[in-house]
């Protein structure tokens, strides 16, 4: 079997799904491809990592040491003592709390769904100020200490950047245009998810911002994105305005940022945010459930936004029963941002079935939880 | 020479511009931004959260994945 030429859809079947030998080879393929587009990688020594066994936490922290040769030297495996370096006990830490939610909520073992080891590389670069996803690992620049912050300062970019592994192993997303912004609305969704179960705070108590703390005291600016209120999060001499929109009717179509995938986003988030605060509650229990089995099970690699919608609408009739109170509140999130869900599910047939894993260890009730109408006008 | 780098992309979303003319630098900095932007290639990647670079050089443009050695020199680090 010769990985390298079969489609990306089939090698991530492998990859969950294959015996042993297929699962490495497929691994391998998809790690390559990554490589084609454009990523260059060094050969990780993992011999030694090997050690836990799947179905548990396994993370590697390296530091590249102001280089950008990756990986960098190992400095904390799984169970490793604290580094007392915070760049890499952040990593650490966020990255255990990231596989806990996914793993406890919603029941998924890694990135990939079968336990495959969380790799991150800190003080990459020389103020890089940025945190990646390539392919494989995460990589965490240190800032430029002016503007930015370290990134892995913030737990929602640490979930955000492990989400797009997930979105890679499940709906492999395109990352450009609306499926871009796509990749990007669940990246932000299950990062804010994250930090508000670790708090575990109520939809209607979280902040709903994306990278709070990640600017220096110099930026007039609370965070890099806003849910609640996309096109507020910043508004800087410097750095210019928050550019997000919060509705179709300003969809931005530009040629930058991959056809704006972190600007258009905005539009999907704040639909998160008004059918989660709509259901009340905590997010993560009925909204962030109903957002994992689309992204997990019904979205094809060029999604656009009102294939989204439609997924949405239609896991939450399988979760939770048609014309529950969740799925009425998904219809009523997306028409307030300008997407008539009721228009998009006419066209076309269902949509493939999510199947909750058994393994969830706190999968929350299936009890459609008390809804509060939209004070959102259309 | 005067060159423009434009850097959009990356997790925070947030396009940032750098100028320089290394006609006012003094030369040896001059002759160490012009070999590092003169070297760069176009180039692209669909890395999630990657940044993308423009580099305009005289008026003639490129877009790369990676200008970040060109940013330092400009900046001064």
């Amino acid at each position: 079997m010769r990985c390298s030429f079969l489609p990306p859809h089939i090698l991530r079947a492998l990859a969950e799904n294959g015996d042993p030998e297929e699962r490495d080879r497929a691994h391998a393929a998809l790690e390559l491809s990554a490589q084609l587009r454009g990523e260059r990688l060094a050969t990780a020594a993992v011999g030694a990592l090997a050690a836990v066994p799947a179905g548990q936490r396994r993370r590697t922290i390296y530091d590249a040491r102001h280089t950008r040769d990756l990986p960098g030297k190992l400095v904390r495996g799984e169970g490793g003592r604290a580094a007392g370096d915070a760049a890499v006990d952040e990593a650490y830490d966020g990255a255990g709390k990231t596989y806990d939610f996914y793993r406890r909520v919603l029941g998924r073992n890694s990135i990939d769904g079968r336990g495959l080891r969380l790799d991150a590389t800190v003080h990459y670069g020389v103020h890089f100020d940025n945190a990646q996803w390539n392919g494989r690992q995460m990589i965490y620049g240190d800032g430029d200490g002016k503007l930015f912050e370290r990134f892995t300062k913030c737990i929602d970019i640490i979930a955000h950047e492990l989400t797009h592994g997930v979105t890679q192993y499940t709906a492999a997303l395109a990352y450009s245009g609306e499926s871009g912004a796509l990749s990007e609305h669940f990246s932000d969704v299950f990062g804010v998810l994250v930090k508000q179960y670790g708090r575990r705070q109520t939809a209607a108590k979280a902040d709903w911002l994306v990278g709070a703390g990640l600017f220096t005291a110099r930026v007039a600016g609370a965070a890099v994105r806003s849910m609640k209120a996309p096109g507020t999060a910043y508004d800087d001499k410097l750095l210019g305005k928050d550019p997000q929109p919060s509705h179709m009717r300003d969809y931005k179509r530009m040629q930058d940022d991959n056809g704006g995938v972190h600007v258009n986003s905005g539009i999907p988030n704040h639909a998160f945010y008004l059918a989660a605060t709509m259901l009340g509650g905590k997010a993560w229990e009925t909204a962030g459930r109903i957002w994992y089995a689309t992204l997990t099970a019904k979205l094809r690699a060029r999604a656009t936004f009102r294939d989204c919608a439609r997924a949405t609408h239609e896991a939450a009739a399988e979760l939770y029963g048609a014309n529950s109170e969740p799925q009425r509140a998904v219809e009523q999130a997306w028409r307030a941002v300008g997407i008539d869900v009721a228009a998009v599910v006419e066209r076309g047939p269902r949509l493939p079935v999510y199947e909750p894993p058994a393994a969830a260890a706190e999968l929350p009730t299936l009890t459609p939880p008390r809804t509060r109408r939209v004070r959102h006008a259309d | 020479m005067r060159i423009e780098v434009r850097r959009t992309g990356g997790v925070a979303g947030i396009a940032r511009t750098w100028e320089v003319d290394t006609a006012t630098l003094p030369a040896g900095r001059a002759a160490e931004i012009e070999r590092i932007a003169k070297g760069l290639a176009a180039r692209s990647s669909l890395i999630a959260d990657g940044f993308s670079y423009e580099v305009t050089i005289d008026g003639q443009s490129i877009v790369t994945d990676d200008a970040e050695a060109l940013l330092r020199a400009i900046r001064g680090e």
